[in-house]
């Protein structure tokens, strides 16, 4: 069953029939949520290796951009002479 | 209440969806490890990335809109995104640890994590500063926004 609701979700036109039964406001929540879905799951067929690289490295693309977004709130804290948020360590 | 409940039918439908979904599939496993679990930490690091990455760029977007923010709003909405951050470290953490043991400890270490980020970003009403406001580059972030909200809530799922 979940895999005819994912087929319907990710075919745009039945997911606008969907939204409208409900209300307009939720065309693009599940518009956008199927289209994530098809991201993480229909990646076809990878190694295990290939799993584990591609995995990691997406820990630590994450890893940098929270970082970031850190850095950049407590630069605009400190502005406002408010205390740093604490980066936790990455391990 | 009434106007609610074809949202929480509508997001059980969509959580069937995921739970039930088909995964990359991922050959060359060694015979120790459950293919099952190792779908669902692929998966949660694609989701942690684009929560991480969304975050990055509505962080640029607030701080870009400074001028159109009330002051209060402002350093609440940052406070928010950082705490945001702080749990997704947190949660990279756990992920790198366990590659290859996705079970019910972890799950429910990333859901304890994930579940307040939820929880702040709703507080900070991000959704109704950009739909409010008269700035065409705020409103734009309405897409962003959703994406973030969607990644937190497919991340859940997939620790449930």
């Amino acid at each position: 069953m979940g895999i005819n609701i994912l087929k319907m979700l990710n075919e745009a036109n039945h997911a606008l029939v969907l939204a409208t039964d409900v209300g307009g406001i939720l065309v693009p929540i599940i518009k956008g949520a199927a289209t994530l879905i098809k991201e993480v799951s229909e990646g076809g067929a990878i190694t295990y290796t290939v799993a584990l690289k591609t995995g990691n490295q997406n820990l630590s693309d994450a890893d940098a951009a929270f970082t970031d977004v850190i850095n950049k709130v407590n630069a605009e804290r400190a502005k406002a002479n408010l205390p740093p948020l604490q980066t936790p360590a990455a391990d | 209440m009434r106007n609610l409940l074809p949202f929480v039918l509508l997001i059980a439908l969509v959580m069937a969806g995921i739970a039930g979904c088909p995964k990359t599939r991922i050959t060359d496993i060694p015979p120790n490890i459950a293919e099952k679990q190792l779908q669902t930490w692929y998966a949660a690091t694609g989701a942690v990335k684009t929560i991480a990455q969304t975050t990055n760029g509505l962080t640029d977007a607030v701080i870009a809109a400074h001028t159109l923010i009330p002051d209060d709003d402002y350093q609440k909405i940052l406070l928010a995104l950082g705490k945001a951050a702080q749990a997704g470290i947190h949660v990279d953490s756990i992920l790198k640890k366990v590659p290859n043991n996705f079970g019910k400890e972890t799950k429910e270490q990333i859901l304890a994590e994930i579940q307040p980020v939820i929880v702040e970003i709703q507080k900070a009403d991000l959704e109704g500063l950009f739909s409010k406001s008269q700035s065409p580059e705020l409103q734009a972030e309405l897409s962003v926004l959703k994406t973030l909200t969607e990644a937190a809530w497919l991340l859940s799922s997939l620790a449930q």
